[in-house]
């Protein structure tokens, strides 16, 4: 892995993700002003933006970019290729690039989404993290400095976003090295496994006395206090030193794991144009 | 790594760090737990009276404060009424009734903070206790854990009685029970000292 053909690969990356972002987020916002003009034309007869607000602008921001972080691997893997990149440094610099566009979709989310719904009546301005880790106010009320608050919750998104990012490579990778009847079997059990595999499994070990749901539900109780979050220690302010930590590490782990599918995946053609 | 390659993440564990004085979370404690003491026979005092109160088995302790209550509660939702008084609701979750109060600060308070004197703090449900009483209680039972209230008004409202308890040293009113008239169930319990 050159220096060269990381910042390259790097560079082109960011561009490419960063447009479809633009994209995504401009239609969204779009969408949402006109819905909120139409319902309420619909209520009173007037074409105004009262009520409009987008309080879980960080969640979309995940889910976008775990959508492109699984969307964009392959494509990354096969420009990287063609031009004679090799797979460890495609794939590193996705991971750079998505933390990239992590901090500039979180900075996007910590600017914008304030300043839509402060167009609201409420004027709320609640991230789904504010739910996980506390609201702001209330580390204002015991006399944190706003402006540090708000560096928290935009490193926290940033944090968490570039989760749902490496979440997506992931995914990605395996689809990757898998051939095309994996894929597809990889896909099915990705879908019918939390689906119907689950509920089939609780009631099947259910008749053999184990409670798979009480199971699942410490499981779950004990990955949210890994991760710091308020109401499993019964607090309204969640540990961030923790939650963030265990994002990055667990965004580590990923990468790290990403890395080995890909490394012993079989070198795939590049994609020709016109084919 | 040069040390100018680590100060953003020497400043990001900085912000991630609370630097805030936030309290800790209060133990609740089981309803059998909790102190009850036989009514002292010249009546309470703000202190004893709070020593023998819980929130949501939260034990209050004199002056009721929000940071006496732990970092549990939060200001949910705040009503300012018309003659300029403001009534904040307090809890755990907004979607959740089970520990929500209302509470009323002192008087000239600009502004709540965590430590501001609360001079009123009530709830419409059975999560306020004191000395073993709480809403749905009769009032025979109130009496016998409480005491004779030092007034009741059966005139003010038309479906309840209010029981008041003042403060023995101060004379302030310290406590205040509604009981509905028609079946002598207690309805609304308001802690406080105003």
């Amino acid at each position: 892995m050159t220096k060269h053909s990381f910042t390259a690969s790097y560079k082109y990356q960011v561009r490419r993700i960063i447009f479809m972002l633009i994209l995504t987020l401009c239609a969204a916002l779009v969408a949402e002003i006109i819905l909120v003009a139409i319902a309420n034309y619909g209520i009173d007869g007037r074409l105004t933006l009262e009520g409009i607000g987008f309080p879980c602008l960080d969640a979309l921001s995940g889910l976008m970019l775990f959508i492109y972080g699984a969307y964009f691997l392959a494509e990354f893997m096969n420009a990287g290729a063609a031009n004679g990149v090799s797979r460890t440094t495609s794939l590193v610099s996705a991971i750079a690039s998505n933390f990239t566009v992590s901090a500039a979709l979180a900075l996007f989310v910590s600017v914008v989404s304030p300043l839509i719904n402060s167009l609201s009546d409420s004027g709320s301005d609640i991230f789904l993290l504010e739910f996980i880790y506390g609201e702001k106010k209330f580390f204002e009320f015991y006399g944190e400095n706003a402006f540090v608050v708000r560096i928290r919750f935009f490193i926290m998104c940033t944090l968490s976003v570039f989760l749902c990012a490496m979440v997506g490579i992931l995914f990605a990778a395996a689809f990757y090295k898998l051939s095309r009847v994996g894929t597809v079997i990889f896909t099915l059990i990705i879908v019918f496994v939390p689906a119907f595999g689950y509920p089939m499994a609780s009631i099947s070990l259910a008749k053999r006395g184990i409670d798979l749901d009480s199971c699942m539900k410490k499981f779950f109780t004990e990955v949210e206090r890994a991760f710091g979050m308020a109401h499993v220690n019964g607090s309204q302010a969640g540990d961030f030193v923790r939650g963030g930590f265990m994002m990055l590490l667990t965004a580590v782990v990923m990468g790290f794991i990403a890395w080995l599918i890909v490394r012993r995946a079989n070198a795939k053609p590049a994609a020709i144009r016109g084919d | 790594m040069k040390i100018r390659k680590l100060i953003p993440i020497i400043m990001c564990a900085l912000c991630l760090t609370a630097c805030a004085d936030i309290p800790e979370v209060r133990e609740s404690i089981p309803e059998d737990e909790q102190t009850v003491i036989a009514p002292p026979e010249n009546g309470w005092t703000a202190e004893e009276l709070a020593k023998v109160s819980y929130f949501d088995g939260v034990q209050l302790s004199y002056p009721i404060t929000l940071r006496s209550l732990g970092s549990a509660y939060g200001v949910l939702l705040d009503f300012k009424s018309s003659d300029g008084d403001t009534t904040y609701s307090i809890g755990k979750d907004i979607m959740s009734l089970d520990n929500y109060a209302n509470i009323r600060a002192s008087d000239g308070a600009a502004e709540l903070s965590p430590d501001t004197e609360i001079t009123e703090f009530w709830s419409y449900s059975e999560n306020i206790s004191v000395n073993g009483i709480k809403m749905g209680a009769d009032k025979d039972a109130v009496i016998l854990a409480l005491g004779e209230p030092d007034s009741i008004d059966d005139t003010s409202y038309d479906v309840v009685s209010v029981y008041t308890y003042l403060d023995r040293n101060t004379g302030r009113t310290i406590l205040e029970i509604n009981v509905i008239k028609e079946n002598g169930c207690v309805t609304v319990i308001s802690l406080g000292d105003k």
